[in-house]
């Protein structure tokens, strides 16, 4: 009893841990799975249970898939690079299973594998999220989950991707191809205010994602800015939209409402970075984020005069279309509907204007100085780009109040 | 590992002697920079001179032509052998180009 016990608590706590050292070993993260799988049903049936379940279950594994090599042709030359192990394989021996879910986490974020099935596969192989689990965070069906998943892990198998941690000719690239992934998944995460939808279990699977990364990469500057910025911004959804469902701006929001734990997590990421020596889009990311989070009460002023100086730094760094978009927020609320106008008209349309955000931006800059009928029409277009219901309800409230101030 | 890198473009980019001879004296210097990789390759002529053979069940059809109809065209090939998919990007991001195009990368099947 206290055996099987044993056997199910080394399942659930080591079993990722097993399993990206196979994966990495092998280079193949099906045959990890499968050999693991297979594995645990041996370790279920053996009628002498040994001291190191975890020891005991990754060599068994590891034979198990190079038995499972040898009897497939097309992958012969990595059996045979693999059987000078597996004659020394020792249980006893082995009871140091190696860390290598870095080398996995950048293999399965790799820019060869596309945006979509890299969420999902990192979501899989790094964090343990079933198909089904997925799926909850996403549009997806868990069929479809798991049929992107094995599609992208025969990617993997059979492209050449390595399963190491990339060198210096590549790692930067390769860096940021992880971060990306990461970020887009909050992003949609993010889109809506939802509190206790997909999208905030999304959130909540991104997190632990980037608490993994962080912890097998301490003193990663990026890492660090990304996971302070995004726990920042996770903090605050609990005052993100009002009892009515309708969305409430950052600045109008309540800071007694946000997640404390949340917050002190992401102070934590933040007090391990130094925007003034290592300024970076993500870095300056995060200033903002803790900008907005070190308010304690409705009362206390809205930052912009420092949030505004950020965001030229960043276009110093990086001149986007959105990023200035941001910038004219904070001109509005520094100088004046008149300045912020100003600024609005110079922005690139053609990168914007799909954005509802864009219009959102334009619509009320465009009621602040007197010219109400073309703030609706912008409000309209906003309210027509917007999906998130919050988000929609308060661009909604906006327009229609407009609309009672001008007579038909 | 080896790979193909397939290059696919638009053959009217090089209607021109003056253009034709450019892009051979790049791919010329491109092969030098990456000559320790490159294991073969070769330049295909026109997709106007291309015979395709399909076959359905028994029966097989000539076709005068491409096998598939599209602007852009298999116009070349590079056989590259290195360590990993990334370098093998690496070196298919300095393939020359006279405009746009596309280079497919495909490993070969390892058979030990």
């Amino acid at each position: 009893m206290a055996d099987s016990l044993d056997l199910a608590e080394t399942v659930r706590g080591k079993r990722l841990r097993i399993v990206a050292a196979l994966s990495a070993h092998f280079g193949n993260v099906e045959l990890a799975e499968s050999a693991f799988a297979e594995a645990c049903v041996r370790a279920a049936e053996t009628r002498s249970p040994p001291q190191d379940w975890a020891a005991w279950l990754y060599a068994v594994a590891q034979r198990i898939a190079i038995d499972s090599l040898r009897h497939s042709r097309v992958v012969r030359a990595h059996a045979e690079a693999a059987t000078s192990f597996d004659e020394e394989v020792s249980v006893s021996e082995r009871s140091m299973i190696p860390d290598r879910r870095l080398a996995l986490f950048f293999a399965c974020c790799h820019p060869a594998i596309d945006i979509a099935s890299r969420v999902a596969l990192a979501l899989s192989t790094i964090c343990g999220f079933s198909a089904k689990q997925i799926s909850r965070a996403c549009l997806l069906s868990p069929a479809a989950v798991s049929q992107r998943l094995v599609r992208a892990k025969k990617k993997l198998a059979g492209s050449g991707i390595m399963f190491e941690i990339p060198d210096s000719r590549f790692f930067a690239e390769r860096l940021e191809s992880v971060l990306c992934t990461i970020e887009i998944a909050y992003s949609q995460a993010h889109a809506s205010s939802d509190p206790d939808g997909k999208q905030a279990l999304l959130g909540r699977q991104t997190l632990e994602l980037v608490d993994i990364l962080a912890t097998l990469m301490p003193g990663n500057a990026q890492v660090n800015a990304l996971a302070a910025a995004l726990w920042f911004s996770e903090a605050r959804r609990p005052a993100r939209r009002d009892a009515a469902g309708k969305m409430i701006p950052l600045e109008d929001q309540d800071p007694q409402l946000w997640n404390r734990p949340m917050l002190a997590r992401a102070r934590d990421y933040y007090g391990q970075i130094d925007t003034a020596q290592d300024a970076s889009l993500r870095t300056l990311q995060a200033d903002i984020q803790a900008l907005w989070c070190s308010r304690r009460q409705q009362s206390d002023p809205a930052p912009w005069n420092r949030v505004l100086a950020r965001y030229d730094r960043m276009i110093a760094i990086r001149d986007s279309a959105f990023i200035r978009l941001n910038q004219v927020v904070a001109i509005h609320k520094l100088q004046g509907a008149a300045a912020g106008l100003r600024e609005f008209e110079k922005l690139p349309r053609a990168a914007l204007e799909g954005s509802s955000a864009y219009h959102a931006v334009g619509a009320e800059l465009l009621s602040h100085t007197q010219r109400v009928p073309e703030a609706i029409q912008a409000y309209d277009t906003a309210i027509g780009l917007q999906e998130g219901s919050a988000e929609r309800a308060w661009l909604i409230a906006q327009r229609d109040a407009l609309t009672l101030r001008t007579p038909p | 590992m080896k790979y193909v890198l397939l290059i696919h473009e638009d053959h009217a980019n090089y209607k021109d002697e003056e253009g034709w001879n450019e892009i051979i004296r790049r791919h010329e210097a491109f092969g030098e920079a990456h000559a320790s990789a490159i294991v073969g390759g070769e330049g295909l002529n026109g997709p106007e001179t291309a015979t395709t053979l399909h076959r359905k069940g028994e029966e097989t059809m000539v076709h005068d032509g491409p096998f598939a109809e599209a602007r852009e065209q298999l116009g070349g090939f590079y056989l590259v052998e290195v360590a990993s998919l990334d370098e093998a990007m690496a070196i298919a991001r300095d393939i020359p180009f006279a405009g746009d195009g596309s280079v497919e990368i495909r490993p070969c099947i390892d058979e030990g």
